[in-house]
């Protein structure tokens, strides 16, 4: 019997917090709003971070080269090609593939051919298109399954996973249409926005873009390439390499630069680590700000209902019961508050991660949805403790003042 | 009228949005010298319908019948409606993934579109039994 009066009156209590927020809008909504921020900046932040880790991580993955050779000059092109996709390029000897792969260390050797498609009418849109020797390759092919290979080596194209084919699963270059063999998953590079090709294939696109008006070659370039790969052996030194490889060119004639890979990722990654903190302490402080907020103004609001207080008193409701009162008016505001910081947050990182992963210069991969949802629950539960918290030490600094003065107060 | 205000300043924030915010913000890729793509167009319509939506907040602060506010918000709806549409059925945008049309343009248009669809529909729900808007 005891204990259903208790739920009864358990039950009244916590839908007279429900009214009773109703009744100060103002308050609510901003006490909501904070609890919004703190739920926004630990989902948002969590997911931001993981996103690039995951993103450098893939990067790592796949740029499958551990140097590459490019024409004096190209450097830095090269490795904005990498990071951005955008298409720029000049050509050498493919002669110099045989001079890498005669340098001790050498483990693999094989060459790229790079040119673009244009914004124009005769082609679906901008992209480099990157041409490799399906013979000696081992940046492009280990990650395809044996359907797409064999289609590839027959003529068709396979894209990066932000290039966007036709409906009928077609990309046009140059006014004619190409197959599409498969859709590579993300690497989080430049390599996203390019579609990859055999030689073969690559010929017949230039003959394509020769009848068209553009000319990528001069007759002297035939049989050059854009750059040549090399995956070293385990533990050699590629400052050994790098510097006989470079000895080989110069004999030969041969104006070169070479890009390290790897120091292409260390930049992202300083870049990265550089944004981590960023928003490491954003999140602190948005987190610190948000929860004085919550137990100001929750001080500010009980400190005001002090006299509704003692009238509950007065009624019989025990201080334990008014603490609970104060308590699920803080979970029910940071309950509704957090999930609407996690649904912003979710609105603005998901849609706009291209956007942002553009203006950070940093490439993001987005989680699984099991580990979105698990940062949303954990996001969640914060903000709610948070809430909670913030109402129950904001009822406790109330103090024990007598029930009959603080309702006589100020008469 | 408080309500009125509020439901109105809804409208035109979105309406804001979708005009002034794809006019600046999330612009559309700028024309080439003899080539116009269509992220143009989708730009331009999604202005006139941004300032559709203003004129639907601006109504709606002044509409004191509750059926006359009941249709400035299915008017709303449409222009939601229409506004998702734009950039990926009606007229589309840029194929890149990274063009500025496709990454920023496009997402704001079905986000601001999907948003007036909601708050268009919530408040015909909302408080149904009342008679003044």
């Amino acid at each position: 019997m005891e204990k259903e009066q208790n739920r009864g009156v358990r039950q009244y209590i916590d839908r007279y917090a429900f009214h009773s927020l109703k009744q100060k809008p103002f308050q609510s909504w901003l006490l909501g709003i904070f609890a919004a921020l703190v739920a926004f900046s630990v989902f948002t932040g969590t997911l931001l971070g993981s996103s690039m880790r995951s993103g450098i991580g893939r990067m790592k993955e796949r740029l499958g080269a551990d140097l590459m050779i490019v024409p004096a000059g190209q450097q830095e092109k090269t490795e904005k090609l990498l990071l951005t996709g955008n298409p720029e390029f000049s050509y050498l000897s493919r002669g110099l593939e045989k001079v890498a792969k005669n340098t001790k260390g050498v483990d693999k050797t094989t060459s790229q051919f790079y040119f673009s498609s244009v914004s124009a009418d005769c082609c679906s849109t901008r992209v480099q298109l990157i041409a490799f020797d399906p013979e000696t390759d081992f940046a492009v092919l280990p990650w395809l399954n044996r359907e797409e290979m064999e289609k590839t080596k027959n003529g068709q194209v396979l894209i990066g996973a932000d290039v966007i084919p036709q409906s009928d699963h077609r990309i046009k270059f140059y006014g004619q249409e190409h197959p599409v063999a498969g859709k590579l998953s993300r690497t989080a590079t430049g390599l996203d926005q390019s579609v990859f090709m055999t030689r073969d294939t690559m010929n017949r696109i230039l003959r394509d873009a020769k009848k068209k008006g553009f000319h990528f070659l001069s007759p002297e370039d035939k049989g050059k390439v854009s750059a040549v790969l090399i995956k070293a052996e385990e533990g050699t030194s590629l400052d050994k390499i790098e510097t006989t490889i470079a000895k080989k060119a110069t004999a030969e004639g041969e104006d070169i630069d070479i890009v390290r890979t790897q120091k292409v990722i260390g930049t992202v990654s300083a870049q990265y680590d550089f944004f981590d903190q960023v928003i490491r302490f954003l999140e602190g402080v948005l987190m610190i700000v948000s929860s004085l907020m919550l137990f100001l103004i929750f001080s500010f609001s009980f400190r005001e209902r002090k006299k509704e207080f003692a009238v509950l008193r007065i009624v019989g409701v025990t201080t334990r019961r008014i603490r609970r009162l104060t308590r699920t008016q803080g979970v029910l505001i940071s309950l509704i508050g957090g999930l609407g910081g996690i649904i912003t947050g979710a609105v603005i990182l998901f849609p706009f991660r291209v956007l942002i992963s553009d203006a950070l210069k940093v490439p993001l991969i987005t989680p699984p949805v099991l580990f979105v949802a698990g940062v949303a629950l954990v996001a969640l539960l914060i903000t709610i403790l948070l809430g909670a918290a913030a109402a129950d030490i904001a009822t406790r600094t109330l103090g024990r003042a007598e029930t009959y003065f603080t309702l006589r107060e100020g008469e | 009228m408080k309500t009125r205000l509020l439901k109105g300043l809804v409208y035109i924030v979105l309406g804001l949005i979708a005009s002034l915010g794809v006019a600046t913000v999330f612009h559309v890729c700028p024309a080439m010298k003899d080539m116009v793509m269509k992220c143009h167009w989708t730009g331009r319509v999604s202005i006139a319908v941004g300032i559709g939506i203003i004129i639907v907040g601006i109504l709606t602060i002044l509409a004191k019948e509750r059926a006359f506010a009941d249709g400035l918000a299915v008017a709303a709806i449409l222009l939601g409606i229409l506004l998702i549409l734009l950039p990926t059925v009606l007229i589309g945008v840029c194929p890149g993934a990274h063009m500025h049309c496709h990454a920023a343009t496009r997402p704001a248009l079905i986000i601001t579109g999907a948003l007036t669809v909601i708050y268009g529909g919530f408040s015909i729900v909302w408080k149904r039994n009342k008679t003044e808007a």
